[in-house]
């Protein structure tokens, strides 16, 4: 740990949302094969990504007995944007047709069609965390994609012929002293 | 589905007429019996949302109560524990929350904006003053007479002939429309909004038959108020206008961006270089725009203007722009600062907003904690809205243009939170159960 920056200034700008739910009796492999099919078409990820907070979403299994659901995402305030999730999901929204699919094998989960249940389900099941410690806070999702596109358009300006020269401009100084690797 | 029109209160449904001279009362209620009579004696007064184009309606007369003043009017128990919590706890107790702090803080509220004593709300409007006193004086007759029940704040308001808020910007522009009213939208483009987004008792977009306050009869067509009182810095607006534009043509330039409309209501995505007064006085074209194909990266109208973040219409934003839409009333008050004046008169004047929704949380506060107190939205995290949010000196404002975007820094607040509430606006048929409680 960075003795210089205090545990404030690491915490997180990113909230961690997890939950854990217990399975149906014997649908622990019901749950898996969901999971691996919702990997191979492809759909995973996809609406919720409309969001464009999300940084990670995880499913872990737990002894056959717990699915763990784990995310992380940009904003203080977790509630905020629950009725948004519960709303682009219940319409043709692939996501959460993967989410009903793998909670409908656990116990509680009342489907799809009543914001007020899901919430519900959403706030009994959740865990709060114990800690979280973040090597570099402040990014947010959208911050990462604009760092990654910059990186790709940078990283193909240094291989212009003239970058060098164009690099000199006192303008860009801060970008010369990241070209040399 | 249509609208219940004849129980649903004129003044929660219909835009307003403009001009208009208005004002705002509130009451406390003592005595419960002379609370319900008061509401006796005001029921006459208050239209129905099915006599829009009535000539004989000069002024409108709209009620609405807090929750005291439903505790204050007697109103059981049970049907107060159904209520929502936000309208419960009253927007003083959620003002943390909802970035009302330091100078908008409640402490520093215009008493007794926030206190517990507010109890009912009275707003009246019409074309003129003269109208408008026709009115209030039976009014005034109905509260004489009435121990029990005291005017505690009244507050003048209007809209001038030329639209323009204490800011210099013609205000109000855009409205939703609201499925089985009849009310069509402002932007054709926009689809109509399920009813049950503005009035309870009607599936909402969420997909939903939303809960009710109980009764049914206390809480069918009823709606929420959030109602604030914002004093508006126009000096220190100017003059920061001033300092960061170089001439009056870049100073009208620099505002546009930050409003994201000319001061004519011309919006910068349809007149993106220059004010356009005939297009942002035509009702027809200066609301029917949207943003996904003609403005994507906001150069034209910038994200984080303040018109693209009340409204982000098709924009590219995290979430569901469709369920934070609220139905928006403004009016003004004070005189307007002399034009050319930069310096502040000590003058207070401002805005006096009304938010209609059937859902505070997911409206209103969602509206003010996500897309004013904050850019997170738009992918600008940290920035606020220049006009109204709570910038404190150090605030942020990008202009998305070519070759290189600009960036103004430095932004004070230009309003002050000066105090406000919650407000529940019931059918006809609820108030006539409000007056006739007996307990």
């Amino acid at each position: 740990m960075d003795s210089k920056t205090s545990p404030a200034e690491n915490k997180s700008f990113s909230n961690t949302y997890t939950l854990v739910a217990k399975i149906k009796p014997g649908q622990a492999d019901t749950i898996r094969k969901v999971a691996k099919a919702g990997l191979e078409g492809g759909q995973w990820g996809s609406g919720s990504d409309v969001l464009g907070i999300l940084h990670y979403q995880r499913f872990f299994i737990i002894e056959d007995k717990y699915l763990v659901f784990t995310s992380e995402f940009d904003g203080e305030s977790d509630d905020s944007y629950l009725s948004d999730f519960y709303s682009m999901e219940i319409t043709p929204g692939p996501s959460f047709g993967i989410f009903n699919s793998a909670w409908k094998y656990t116990e509680g989960w009342p489907g799809p069609g009543d914001r007020d249940a899901f919430i519900k389900f959403w706030k009994d099941n959740k865990v709060e965390e114990l800690l979280t410690y973040s090597y570099y806070p402040g990014v947010t999702a959208k911050d990462v994609r604009k760092a990654v596109r910059l990186q790709k358009a940078f990283q193909s300006v240094l291989d212009q012929p003239g970058a060098a020269e164009a690099l000199k401009h006192p303008a860009l100084k801060a970008l010369l002293a990241e070209a040399s690797d | 589905m249509n609208l219940e029109l004849d129980d649903i209160q004129n003044g929660a449904l219909r835009p307003r007429p403009t001009p208009y001279a208005g004002v705002y009362i509130l009451l406390r209620v003592d005595d419960r019996r002379a609370g319900r009579e008061l509401l006796r004696r005001l029921l006459p007064a208050l239209f129905d949302a099915s006599h829009p184009a009535d000539p004989g309606a000069k002024t409108w007369v709209s009620l609405a109560l807090t929750f005291q003043g439903l505790k204050a009017l007697g109103v059981p128990q049970a049907s107060l524990d159904s209520f929502p919590l936000a309208f419960q706890q009253g927007m003083a107790a959620r003002a943390t929350m909802l970035g009302d702090v330091g100078e908008d803080a409640p402490e520093c509220w215009e008493s007794p904006l926030g206190r517990p004593e507010v109890h009912i709300a009275i707003s009246a409007i019409s074309p003129d003053t003269a109208h408008l006193e026709a009115v209030l004086a039976p009014a005034r007759e109905a509260l004489k007479n009435l121990p029990g029940v005291e005017a505690i704040w009244r507050q003048d308001c209007h809209v001038p002939a030329d639209l323009r808020n204490p800011f210099g910007f013609r205000d109000g522009i855009s409205n939703p429309g609201i499925e089985g009213s009849g009310i069509p939208g402002t932007n054709p483009q926009e689809q109509p909004f399920k009813a049950g987004e503005f009035f309870l008792g009607y599936p909402n977009e969420v997909g939903e038959l939303p809960p009710m306050p109980a009764p049914e009869i206390l809480g069918r067509n009823g709606t929420y108020l959030a109602v604030v009182k914002y004093h508006t810095r126009v000096a220190a607006w100017r003059q920061f206008l001033r300092a960061n534009a170089a001439g009056p043509a870049e100073e009208d330039r620099l505002a546009a961006k930050m409003v994201g409309r000319w001061p004519s209501g011309a919006p910068l995505v349809l007149a993106p270089e220059r004010d356009d007064p005939e297009l942002g006085a035509d009702r027809r074209r200066n609301d029917n725009f949207l943003y996904a194909d003609e403005d994507a990266r906001g150069l034209r109208c910038p994200m984080g203007s303040h018109a693209r973040r009340m409204s982000p219409r098709d924009s590219s934003i995290i979430g569901v722009a469709r369920i934070h839409r609220v139905l928006r009333r403004g009016t003004a008050y004070g005189p307007m600062l002399p034009e050319g004046v930069l310096e502040d008169d000590g003058v207070d004047r401002g805005i006096v907003f009304v938010f209609v929704g059937a859902d505070l949380e997911r409206q209103f506060e969602f509206v003010k904690k996500e897309w004013v107190n904050d850019g997170l939205f738009i992918g600008s995290k940290g920035e606020k809205d220049p006009m109204m949010g709570p910038n404190n000196g150090t605030g942020q404002f990008t202009i998305p243009q070519e070759p290189i975007r600009q960036r103004v820094k430095g932004l004070p607040a230009f309003v002050t939170n000066r105090g406000g509430e919650y407000f529940f606006a019931p059918g006809l048929r609820a108030l006539r159960w409000l007056a006739d409680l007996d307990s």
